[in-house]
C-alpha cells in the first residue's frame, strides 16, 4: 500500500497536507498520534471513503481505478464505531462481511472467526444487545471473514482498522492483537489507527507517528517512540522506558510525571 | 451464574432465520391464493365464484350479470389491490433500508405530498383545462396528476439532496419535510378555493379506494409496478450492507449512491403509480416489513418478497372488509388500513420495543 501526497479537505480546512504513506504486507503498520492529528482522516482517504488528492496505490493498482468490488475483494475495513440499523444477529452481521468478500463460497468462516475473537455462542444473539467491546470483536470478525485468508491470487490481502482494541479489555486487546499479527505474518498487511503506544510497541512492525495533518516520524518502534519525538508529537513530556529482558519500549505514565518535574 | 447461562435475549432468534423466511414465503403464497379467490367471490350482488366456475366448467354460459361483475368489476378491482398492496409494501420496505429507520414510510421520498398537490390540483382545478382534454382524460385525470406531481417532487428532492455525486439520505429527510410543508399550504389553497363537491372528492381521495377499479387503470399501473418489483430484489444485498452504515457497505463492495439512486426511483415510481390509482392508502408500507422483520428477520433478500406478498394479501383483504362492512356501501380502504394497522403497529412497538433497535 502505497499513498503519495496525500491531501484531504473538508469545508475549508485542509486535513491532510500532502503526506506520503507506505505499508508493506507481512507487516503491521500502526497509525499513532494525538488526537485530532489526522489519523482517522488517513484511514478513510486511504480505504476511499474520503475524497483525498494525490496518488494510492494498493497492491500495485491504484485505488480509484478498482471497482468496489474488487477493492472489496482486496481489503475490508473496520470504521471506529458501526450502528446497525436493524435487528440483526451477530452471524448475520458476519456473514454481511463473509459475502462480500472472495471466500464467499467457503462455509464456516463467519463461525470460525467468531470463535477465534471469543465469541462463540454469540451466534444467535442480536448485536444491538451486545456490550461495546462484543460489538467491536463482531465488527472485527465480520471484517476477516471479508478477507479471511491472507492471501488471494498470489496477491495480499489487507484489513483497514481504526482503533479496533478502543472498547476491549486488556485480555481481549492481546487476542485481537494477537490475531492481527499472525495474520500479517501469514502474508496479509494490517493497517491500524492505534491509541495505546504500549500495545503499539509490542504489535506493530512499523509506526507513522501524526501530528497536525502530517508524519512526524516513521519507522520501527524503537524508532519512533523514543523521548524526544513522543513529547514533540504530544506536546507533553513523556519518557520511554526499555525493560533489559525484551527491549521493546514501554510508556509508563507514571514515570511521565517524573519526567515533567524534571523538566519543569 | 456465568454470563453463558444468563437469559442472553427475551427472544432469541432461531439460528438461520433466512431458512424461516424462504419457508414463509409458502405460507404467504397459499394466503395469497386464498384472499384473492375469497375476494372474487365476494361483493354486493349474490355472485359467487364457484357456481360460476362450475358453470363454466360445464359449458354453460354465464349471465351477463355475473360475467360484468366478475370479470370486469371484481378482477380488475382484484389485481389492482394486489399491485398497490404490493407495491406500498416493498416501497416501505426499501425506504426503511434506505433511511436505516424501520419507521420510514414511502412517502418519505416526497412522492406522496407530491401525488396528493397533484390529485388535488386535478379535482379542483381540472375544469379548467381545455373541454376536450378533459373528456379526453375523463376520470383519469387525477391519476395522471397525481403521478406527475409525485415524480417532480421525487426528482426535486433527490435533485436538493444530491451534491457532488453523492445523495445525502439526511438532506433528503429534511427537504422532504419542507416540501410537504410547501405542498400542504399550497393544498390548503386549493382547499379552500374548493366547492362543496370538489371537498368531498378530496377527502375521499385523501382516504384512498379501489372502487374506481378498471382494466384502463390496471393496464396504466401494471407495467410501472412490475417492474419496481422485478427491480427491488437487486437492491437486497446493498440494502443489508446499508444497516451498516454507508461508508461500511462501500468498504463491503457495494455502489452506495447506484443504490440510492435506485432505490429512490423505485420508490417513487412504485408508490406514484399506487397513490394514483388508490388515492392514500397508509400503513401497509410501514407494518408489512414490521411483522416480517419481527417473523424472520431484516434480511432484504426475503424482506422484500415477501413484503409484497403479504402487502398484497393484506390490502385485497382490507377491501374486502371495506366493500362488506358497510354494504353495499363502500368505506373508504384507507380507513380499514388504519383501523386495522395503527393497533397493531403500536402493539408491537410496545411488546418487542427493545428487540426493534430504537
Amino acid at each position: 500500500m502505497i499513498g503519495n501526497d496525500i491531501r484531504v479537505t473538508l469545508g475549508k480546512a485542509e486535513i491532510l497536507h500532502g503526506l506520503d504513506f507506505q505499508a508493506r504486507p507481512g507487516q503491521v503498520t500502526a497509525i499513532v498520534g494525538p488526537n485530532g492529528s489526522g489519523k482517522s482522516t488517513l484511514i478513510k482517504a486511504l480505504t476511499g471513503e474520503l475524497a483525498a488528492t494525490g496518488s494510492m496505490l494498493l497492491n500495485n493498482r491504484p485505488i480509484d481505478t478498482l471497482r468496489p468490488w474488487e477493492l472489496a475483494s482486496t481489503r475490508a475495513v473496520q470504521s471506529q464505531s458501526t450502528t446497525v440499523a436493524f435487528p440483526f444477529t451477530v452471524i448475520e452481521v458476519v456473514r454481511l462481511g463473509h459475502s462480500a468478500g472472495p471466500w464467499a463460497a467457503e462455509p464456516g468462516i463467519p463461525e470460525a472467526a467468531l470463535a477465534r475473537l471469543g465469541l462463540d455462542g454469540y451466534a444467535g444473539r442480536y448485536y444491538h444487545e451486545l456490550s461495546g467491546g462484543e460489538q467491536q470483536r463482531t465488527q472485527l470478525a465480520r471484517v476477516l471473514s471479508q478477507v479471511w485468508h491472507p492471501v488471494f491470487d498470489g496477491q495480499p490481502a489487507w484489513v483497514f482498522l481504526d482503533e479496533p482494541v478502543s472498547s476491549l479489555d486488556i485480555g481481549h486487546q492481546f487476542v485481537v492483537m494477537d490475531l492481527l499479527a499472525g495474520y500479517a505474518r501469514a502474508g496479509g498487511g494490517v493497517i491500524t489507527v492505534m491509541h495505546d503506544l504500549n500495545l503499539t510497541a509490542i504489535y506493530a512492525d512499523h509506526v507513522v507517528l501524526m501530528k497536525d495533518g502530517a508524519v512526524l516520524a516513521r519507522g520501527t518502534p524503537s524508532e519512533v517512540l523514543t523521548d524526544a519525538t513522543l513529547s514533540r508529537a504530544y506536546d507533553h513530556p513523556l519518557r520511554v522506558n526499555q525493560p533489559a529482558p525484551h527491549g521493546v519500549p514501554y510508556i509508563l505514565p507514571q514515570a511521565c510525571r517524573a519526567a515533567a518535574g524534571g523538566a519543569g | 451464574m456465568s454470563l453463558a447461562d444468563a437469559p442472553l435475549s427475551r427472544a432469541a432468534p432461531p439460528r438461520d432465520r433466512v431458512q424461516g423466511a424462504r419457508r414463509l414465503t409458502f405460507v404467504l403464497v397459499a394466503l395469497l391464493i386464498v384472499v384473492s379467490l375469497t375476494s372474487l367471490s365476494s361483493g354486493a350482488t349474490g355472485t359467487a365464484l364457484w357456481p360460476a366456475l362450475k358453470a363454466l366448467a360445464t359449458g354453460q354460459e354465464l349471465s351477463a350479470l355475473d360475467r360484468v361483475v366478475l370479470l370486469d368489476i371484481r378482477l380488475p378491482r382484484l389485481i389492482l389491490g394486489l399491485l398497490v398492496g404490493a407495491a406500498l409494501a416493498v416501497s416501505g420496505a426499501l425506504m426503511q433500508g434506505l433511511f436505516r429507520n424501520p419507521l420510514a414510510d414511502p412517502g418519505i421520498v416526497g412522492v406522496s405530498a407530491g401525488a396528493g398537490l397533484g390529485a388535488i390540483l386535478a379535482i379542483v382545478l381540472g375544469s379548467l383545462l381545455p373541454v376536450a382534454l378533459q373528456q379526453a382524460l375523463g376520470s383519469y385525470l387525477i391519476s395522471i396528476a397525481a403521478f406527475v406531481g409525485g415524480w417532480i417532487s421525487t426528482i426535486l428532492l433527490y435533485r436538493v439532496a444530491t451534491h457532488g455525486g453523492r445523495t445525502s439520505v439526511a438532506t433528503m429527510l429534511l427537504a422532504g419535510i419542507a416540501l410537504a410543508a410547501l405542498v400542504g399550504a399550497l393544498s390548503g389553497i386549493l382547499v379552500y378555493m374548493a366547492d362543496d363537491t370538489q371537498l368531498r372528492d378530496l377527502t375521499f381521495w385523501g382516504l384512498g379506494s379501489l372502487a374506481g377499479a378498471t382494466w384502463t387503470k390496471v393496464a396504466a399501473a401494471a407495467p410501472i409496478i412490475l417492474l419496481a418489483l422485478v427491480v427491488a430484489p437487486s437492491l437486497a444485498r446493498g440494502l443489508n450492507g446499508l444497516a451498516l452504515g454507508e461508508a461500511t457497505a462501500m468498504h463491503l463492495g457495494i455502489s452506495v449512491q447506484s443504490v440510492k439512486r435506485i432505490a429512490i426511483l423505485t420508490v417513487a415510481g412504485a408508490t406514484g403509480a399506487a397513490v394514483a390509482v388508490s388515492g392514500g392508502i397508509g400503513f401497509v408500507g410501514i407494518v408489512v416489513p414490521h411483522l416480517l422483520r419481527l417473523a424472520t428477520g431484516p434480511d432484504h433478500r426475503t424482506l422484500l418478497p415477501n413484503a409484497a406478498l403479504l402487502g398484497a394479501t393484506l390490502l385485497v383483504a382490507a377491501d374486502m372488509i371495506s366493500r362488506s362492512i358497510v354494504a353495499p356501501a363502500e368505506l373508504p380502504i384507507g380507513i380499514v388500513t388504519a383501523v386495522l394497522g395503527a393497533p397493531v403497529f403500536l402493539a408491537i412497538l410496545l411488546k418487542r420495543r427493545n428487540t426493534l433497535g430504537l
